[in-house]
């Protein structure tokens, strides 16, 4: 179908794109890599009054090394994400994430800065990205911002970004040579949203204890859920058959899933509490 | 809000005025310039039938606007090979009987396009997984696979004849 009427600016600069949204307020809205978006304007679920594009600011795609982070411009594409070299070494959960949302085609197109800014509840980086402790970084007419991933993820759709502010970089801190990671989802075809997503980060001493975990998962909430009593139990421990079915356990408590179309709440808390446990063994394995 | 929009598609340039920015890249294609090849199939950003190569990247031109195609270079299936000779993709679709009803097959063969592009010589589940973006409903996709695989070989032959 087609969109309703808009108008549409394409600005050369962050501070060109500010001063519209400033302008136009609630009527103003982002365009990034659009495949979220467009997708819902031509099915008329929105119909933004102006659309603000992005596509034509410089100096908002980028994949570089800063300071022990991977800063990652907002308007970088899945393709380049999963194909940059340094986020295959450095953040492979995050490249592994990169190459699963949507397909080939969409990749092209769509963008890690519009994925979280639309923070759909069964896409695939929110997950990932509070596993890793990610940093938003917000520009807006008075300053810019930073933000952690927790904070930022507030609700179904909604982040904490507001109506005259851009996110502008996804900063992400390296994870030590000796971790882990492995994120996992299940969805029902290749280009379908996950029915539900676990990421899971090891990080292990030499002798073989893990220091740390951070297990995330997606798709079971309206917000990326931390399963922090899973990691607590993880903590300063060697893995061992029983303590992943314990973590597991750990990692559904007190979950309170969706029902919908595609899969039931118990039938996602059944498969979250699977692939916990499955990427514990995967992650293990490998730094084992 | 309507805007004049110069672009290049299939080697050949096109001025189009009073563009809309609600304009969708495929009705442009389609409509304006009358490349009719590029398919409408879902209206869901699912089917990949409007497969086009945007500035050498494979994109769903129904979920990209028309007034980003500013400058840009875009090559539709009418494109892909001077009269008269058919590109091994093509070629392949014909031998490996890639197509039935045909609605997908611009779409499966631009994306394949970009696939070789990317790997010239992928498994068969390389070319499933850099499919995903296509749907058909005819074939079950095993012709497909390998039409795209029997054009992998051609052009690999193709490039060592001219090697010698």
């Amino acid at each position: 179908m087609i969109p309703r009427v808009f108008d549409y600016f394409d600005p050369t600069s962050t501070q060109g794109a500010l001063d519209l949204l400033v302008k136009y307020g609630d009527d103003a809205k982002l365009l990034a890599g659009g495949q979220s978006l467009l997708p819902l304007m031509k099915l008329r679920l929105a119909s933004p009054r102006v659309l603000v594009d992005l596509w034509r600011v410089a100096g908002l795609s980028y994949v570089r090394e800063e300071n022990g982070f991977i800063a990652i411009g907002a308007m970088t594409t899945h393709y380049t994400m999963h194909s940059s070299e340094l986020v295959q070494n450095k953040i492979p959960i995050l490249a592994q994430a990169a190459q699963v949302v949507g397909d080939p085609l969409v990749r092209n197109l769509g963008t890690i800065g519009g994925s979280a800014a639309h923070a759909a509840p069964n896409a695939d980086y929110p997950a990932v990205l509070v596993a890793l402790g990610a940093e938003f970084r917000i520009l807006r007419s008075r300053g810019v911002r930073t933000v952690g991933a927790k904070e930022f993820f507030k609700d179904i759709f909604t982040t904490t970004l507001q109506g005259d502010e851009i996110l502008s970089e996804v900063r992400i801190p390296i994870p030590p040579a000796t971790s882990s990671g492995i994120y996992l989802k299940l969805s029902r075809r290749g280009t379908d949203f996950a029915v539900v997503s676990v990421a899971v980060l090891v990080k292990r001493r030499a002798d073989g204890v893990c220091e740390s975990a951070d297990v995330a998962l997606g798709g079971v909430g309206n917000v990326p859920v931390r399963a922090t009593n899973a990691e607590s139990l993880l903590q300063g421990q060697i893995l061992t058959a029983q303590l992943i079915e314990q973590v597991g356990e750990a990692a559904v408590e007190g979950l309170d899933p969706p029902t919908d179309v595609h899969a039931d709440s118990q039938y996602r808390i059944d498969v979250s509490k699977v692939y916990v446990k499955r990427a514990l063994r995967a992650v293990w394995g490998e730094i084992s | 809000m309507v805007r004049t929009i110069r672009v290049t598609v299939n080697g050949q340039q096109y001025i189009e005025e009073n563009v809309e920015p609600r304009l969708l890249l495929v009705h442009f294609l389609r409509d304006r310039l009358g490349l009719t090849g590029a398919h409408v199939g879902c209206d869901s950003t699912n089917c990949g039938a409007c497969t086009v190569l945007f500035n050498g990247m494979a994109v769903k031109s129904c979920t990209i606007l028309a007034v980003r195609a500013q400058d840009a270079h875009i090559t539709t299936i009418e494109g892909l090979a001077p009269e008269g000779k058919l590109h091994p993709l093509q070629e392949g679709f014909w031998e490996k009987h890639g197509l039935q009803c045909g609605y997908c097959t611009p779409g499966m063969i631009m994306s394949g396009m970009q696939l070789l592009q990317r790997h010239p010589e992928p498994t068969e589940e390389l070319v499933r997984r850099e499919l995903e973006g296509n749907l058909c409903r005819c074939t079950g996709y095993q012709n497909i696979v390998e039409a795209i695989l029997w054009a992998a070989d051609k052009l690999k032959s193709e490039k060592s004849a001219e090697k010698r």
